[in-house]
């Protein structure tokens, strides 16, 4: 790994001799024209006459300036890299809102709702009727491989509950891209729901989550009132105030 | 006594008639030698075998020292010159030559090309296309000289 480093290191200082050494290439037909156009002017004041820069020193501009040039990039792509990232619209003009509960063994599995999550935010907390509900924001929304979202469900009461998630989103009032809804349901099948993850695509609209005490599913068909055992929390989200978001809406 | 003037073309009939009344012996080839202040040789001796030149330094295209030996080019031919390398710098004119090494004094005014080497020198090729280096140490010389 130190080996790796060095030799990274190395190139990186061998780029800007090289370049130095290229642009010195090209300047010493350029530099021996002039000394020999200087020569037919011999006899003219010489003092007065400024000087050629040698290719020596040409190289060593060069270098210096290669090196700057360089330090400035690094340090550009530095701060863009690292400052707060504002959330953008995507380069198309598609609006998308992905949620999925997590109900097989995934990453999820080692936290429970409520603990601190390496890159997201708790924002949102919500303690109703027994049912607690966890709101988490990416702080990196759009970052690849990790999802923009999640949602914690756990039930407090001393009675054995299932729980499942109602989750409607809207969007309106943005020009270009149309009004967008939609809505997704959860039940507990075999794995009792815990964690819930959503992505987004041009959405930052309104997210209403509820959540009710219900019994096992058998089939995806069963009769939701049926299932439900009579408690409910309910949160609403602005996912606009959730990701800092400028100038975003053009209402 | 043998004395050789350098001086004016203008003064030189009237200083040589002046010597060779008092008994001087007005001789070019003469080692003891008059010369006048800030008055730069217009010709020098020169010798081929048994024969002797009165070279124009205006054709001199360089001058170079090769042991006990100074030869001036002048025209394509080579002449041998009895003074050394260190009495021509004091008495050619120094706006026209300039010495660019321990063994090399060139005329300007005879310096068809300078291209720059490695290592602060340059390879001059003068007007009898031979070629000449300008050394490190009068590499700065050389360069102010010119102009570059």
């Amino acid at each position: 790994m130190a080996t790796t480093n060095y030799f990274k290191l190395l190139m990186l200082l061998f780029i800007p001799a090289f370049i130095a050494g290229a642009a010195t290439v090209i300047y010493l037909p350029i530099y021996k024209k002039k000394i020999n156009s200087r020569l037919s002017q011999f006899g003219e004041k010489a003092a007065d006459m400024k000087p050629i820069t040698t290719p020596g020193k040409y190289f060593l501009i060069f270098c210096l300036f290669t090196v700057a040039a360089m330090a400035l990039g690094m340090i550009i792509f530095y701060n863009a890299a690292n400052s707060k990232k504002r959330t953008t619209l995507e380069a198309v003009d598609e609006v998308e809102f992905f949620m999925n509960a997590r109900d097989y063994p995934t990453l999820l599995d080692k936290y429970e709702p409520g603990e601190e999550l390496p890159g997201y935010d708790l924002n949102h907390i919500q303690k109703e009727n027994d049912i607690e509900i966890y709101f988490y924001a990416s702080r990196e929304p759009g970052y690849f491989g990790f999802p923009d979202g999640l949602i914690g469900i756990v039930y407090t009461g001393s009675d054995e509950q299932y729980l499942g998630l109602d989750a409607e989103y809207s969007q309106t009032g943005v020009s270009h891209l149309g009004d967008f809804a939609g809505s997704n349901q959860f039940r507990t099948y075999e794995v009792p729901l815990k964690w819930f993850t959503f992505d987004i695509m041009n959405f930052f609209g309104e997210l209403d989550i509820k959540v009710r005490t219900m019994k096992k599913a058998e089939s995806p068909f069963d009769n939701d009132d049926e299932l439900f055992t009579g408690k409910t929390a309910e949160l609403h989200v602005k996912l606009d105030e959730e990701y800092h978001i400028e100038g975003w809406f053009d209402k | 006594m043998r004395i050789k003037l350098m001086v004016s073309e203008k003064r030189y009939s009237e200083i040589a008639k002046e010597l060779t009344a008092k008994g001087f012996e007005i001789d070019d080839a003469a080692e003891l030698i008059m010369s006048e202040k800030n008055v730069y040789a217009e010709r020098i001796i020169g010798r081929r075998g048994d024969e002797i030149f009165r070279l124009k330094t205006a054709e001199i295209s360089h001058i170079e020292s090769f042991a006990h030996d100074v030869i001036a080019h002048c025209g394509g031919t080579e002449y041998k010159i009895t003074e050394r390398l260190r009495r021509l710098e004091e008495i050619l004119d120094p706006a026209e030559f300039i010495r660019i090494s321990n063994s090399v004094i060139v005329s300007a005014n005879h310096i068809q090309s300078i291209k720059p080497a490695l290592g602060q020198k340059f390879v001059l090729t003068m007007s009898d296309r031979s070629k000449t280096d300008v050394t490190r140490t009068y590499y700065y010389i050389f360069k102010e000289f010119i102009g570059i």
